[in-house]
């Protein structure tokens, strides 16, 4: 195991980055980084070198990210997004010709600004959309999983992904495949 | 009757979950362009939560509480 001195500047920016994309705030990510490295050098005695450094504290890290998301569910109640603005998208039965979804250029859509504009995207999601997305999408755990990790049933959650996913598309068409769009 | 554009949307969604989509559903599909590109979409936004390219790093001041705190 290498010396914790040189941890910052080994894996510092790679584990800020994971916590930065998923908990949308600088301070939180921070502090769950430096969490991270306390608890990593606390239980090094168990670290087996069948995986490298970093995957183990990516590791540490994520779980760190759950107790944070499941501190927050509790502070925050998962009732307050309507969803009217869904309503919104469609006519009746069929898309309003202004919310239907346009085609996205290919070279667009494989871009390195794709993921940066999906992270602004994501802070403008009320927080219970956004863990729901982010635990499911971001974090890979299966519905029942990111359900359970939430506090809702099943079915509420398929709703927040709904209204994740919906509000996601609609405000990268706008703010990255749009022409003219960064 | 297919179902609308609007019952096909959430029935995507829940699709990228893993549950079946439904014969109705692949009908409309078949035939309303719209929300077969919103299906694409979908794909895409869960292609895009792999990358976390461009996300900044730790700052010069996060980076010198951290050492203090690993002393």
């Amino acid at each position: 195991m290498t010396d914790p001195k040189s941890w910052v500047d080994a894996y510092g920016d790679r584990l800020f980055r994971y916590a930065f994309s998923r908990v949308r705030d600088q301070a939180s990510a921070e502090d769950l980084v430096q969490e991270t490295f306390l608890a990593a050098l606390e239980s090094r005695a168990k670290f087996k070198a069948e995986s490298s450094e970093l995957t183990w504290m990516t590791g540490i890290l994520r779980n760190k990210i759950f107790e944070h998301y499941r501190k927050q569910s509790k502070e925050t109640p998962l009732g307050d997004d309507d969803g009217s603005r869904e309503d919104d998208l469609f006519d009746g039965r069929h898309w309003t010709p202004a919310e239907a979804p346009r085609e996205w250029p290919q070279a667009k859509a494989e871009s390195a600004e794709l993921g940066a504009a999906l992270r602004r995207c994501l802070e403008g999601l009320t927080a219970p959309v956004a863990r729901a997305f982010v635990l499911r999408e971001m974090e890979g755990l299966d519905a029942p999983a990111a359900a359970e990790a939430l506090g809702v049933p099943p079915a509420h959650l398929a709703v927040l992904l709904y209204r994740a996913r919906l509000r996601l598309r609609r405000c990268l068409e706008k703010n990255h495949f749009a022409p003219g769009a960064a | 009757m297919l179902p609308s554009c609007k019952e096909v949307a959430r029935l995507l969604s829940d699709a990228m979950d893993g549950r079946p989509i439904g014969l109705h559903a692949k009908l409309h599909l078949s035939v309303c362009d719209v929300c077969r590109r919103l299906l694409e979409h979908l794909t895409i936004l869960r292609r895009a939560c792999k990358s976390d390219a461009g996300c900044p790093g730790l700052s010069p001041l996060a980076k010198a509480r951290l050492k203090k705190a690993l002393e």
